[in-house]
């Protein structure tokens, strides 16, 4: 099972890294502050199980959002902000968690928990 | 599929009741007016929908409490809010499936209906039916249970014949060689498939079984069944057939003979 977190706020990809050594056994976990990057690594042919993104700053993260689920319908999303004035279209785009910042690594841990319960 | 459609305002639970009608014509729409009705017909009934649309902001249960009851009840069904407020936050706390703002249009019904319940899932709603080997059917990957086993036989008899239709002489025949006197055997087949009936029933798949005049048959289509798969030339059926087919059921050594030699 791979995950990645695309966000340009650097302590979350490192605590989702952490937390993801720490607690989970997942194949491949992937941290990118650049959606550009996620992109590219994604055309490279890598599948993606769950895909953590943060949406502040630009909207990339909820176009990326939108088309990993055009793309891979059954890939896990879970959007991560500091406005909760997203929640209603993260619905609309599927995600499946929405998670309002700060987070304490408790409530990702719960999270990743979560979308690796419906990956399966 | 079974839906609940929950709304305290009767105008705005009629349009989603269209909307649901629309977005799925086959769904069998149950109408409540209070999150409490909803839940008590559950407990009441043990009646489970796949899924419930309802309204979030109702008199005396709220749907932000019935989708916590609703996790305790019925964790499987899956539950979508239908309201003009943004509750959103709290929806994705609950791990809600879906949120749909007011008004309700039948295109996003059917969007929410398709996320939950992708269309290339279809084939984990048929009955998987095992021949090879020895005859078991599952639901959800569970074992199908059968009050009696002469059902489970009757219902391995109708696989075998892959929906050509049976009259209850030939399946007296073919299931019961010692036979008592006719009538009373065309009885204890009607109590079988009566009892097959309420057993397909119970998960929601009485439409299998096909009753015509006195004849009966079961619609293959609706099943994912390893023996007509092979017979479809799918190479993982045909490598999964190791010469045993229906090893518990003396009668299905003819079908068992000729897979062998084809």
């Amino acid at each position: 099972m791979n995950l990645i977190c695309v966000d340009n706020d650097i302590s979350m990809l490192r605590r989702v890294e952490m937390i993801c050594k720490k607690k989970f056994q997942l194949d491949e976990t992937k941290t990118f502050s650049k959606v550009r990057d996620a992109v590219e690594w994604m055309e490279r042919g890598h599948s993606v199980n769950i895909a953590l993104l943060g949406i502040d700053g630009n909207m990339n993260g909820l176009i990326l959002a939108q088309n990993i689920k055009k793309h891979f319908p059954t890939t896990v999303i879970i959007l991560l902000s500091s406005h909760k004035e997203f929640a209603v279209d993260a619905f609309k785009i599927h995600a499946s968690g929405y998670l309002l910042k700060p987070v304490t690594s408790e409530k990702l841990t719960e999270a990743i928990q979560y979308a690796m319960q419906l990956c399966h | 599929m079974r839906v609940f459609a929950i709304d305290d305002e009767p105008k705005m639970l009629r349009l989603l009741h269209v909307a649901i009608a629309q977005a799925a014509p086959e769904a069998e729409i149950i109408d409540f007016r209070l999150g409490a009705e909803a839940v008590s017909f559950l407990m009441d009934t043990g009646f489970k929908p796949d899924a419930v649309f309802s309204d979030i902001q109702m008199p005396g249960m709220t749907g932000l409490e019935l989708a916590v009851r609703l996790k305790k009840l019925a964790p499987d069904t899956k539950l979508v809010f239908v309201t003009g407020f943004d509750y959103a936050l709290d929806a994705y706390r609950l791990h809600v499936g879906g949120y749909i703002m007011k008004p309700v249009e039948a295109r996003r019904v059917r969007e929410e209906l398709d996320n939950l319940f992708p269309p290339c899932s279809q084939t984990e709603n048929r009955l998987r039916v095992q021949c090879f080997g020895s005859f078991e059917v599952f639901w959800d990957d569970q074992p199908l249970w059968f009050a009696r086993r002469q059902t489970k036989e009757l219902l391995a008899y109708l696989v075998d014949r892959r929906g050509v239709s049976c009259t209850a002489e030939e399946i007296i025949a073919t299931l019961w060689e010692d036979a008592e006197e006719m009538s009373a055997a065309k009885q204890r087949l009607r109590n079988l498939v009566s009892d097959l009936r309420a057993t397909l029933k119970t998960i929601g798949m009485s439409k299998v079984l096909i009753r015509q005049g006195g004849n009966i048959a079961i619609l293959p289509k609706l099943l994912d069944c390893d023996y007509y798969r092979m017979l479809e030339g799918d190479m993982s059926a045909v490598n999964a057939f190791r010469g045993e087919y229906m090893e518990q059921y003396s009668w299905a050594e003819i079908t068992k003979g000729w897979l062998t030699f084809h």
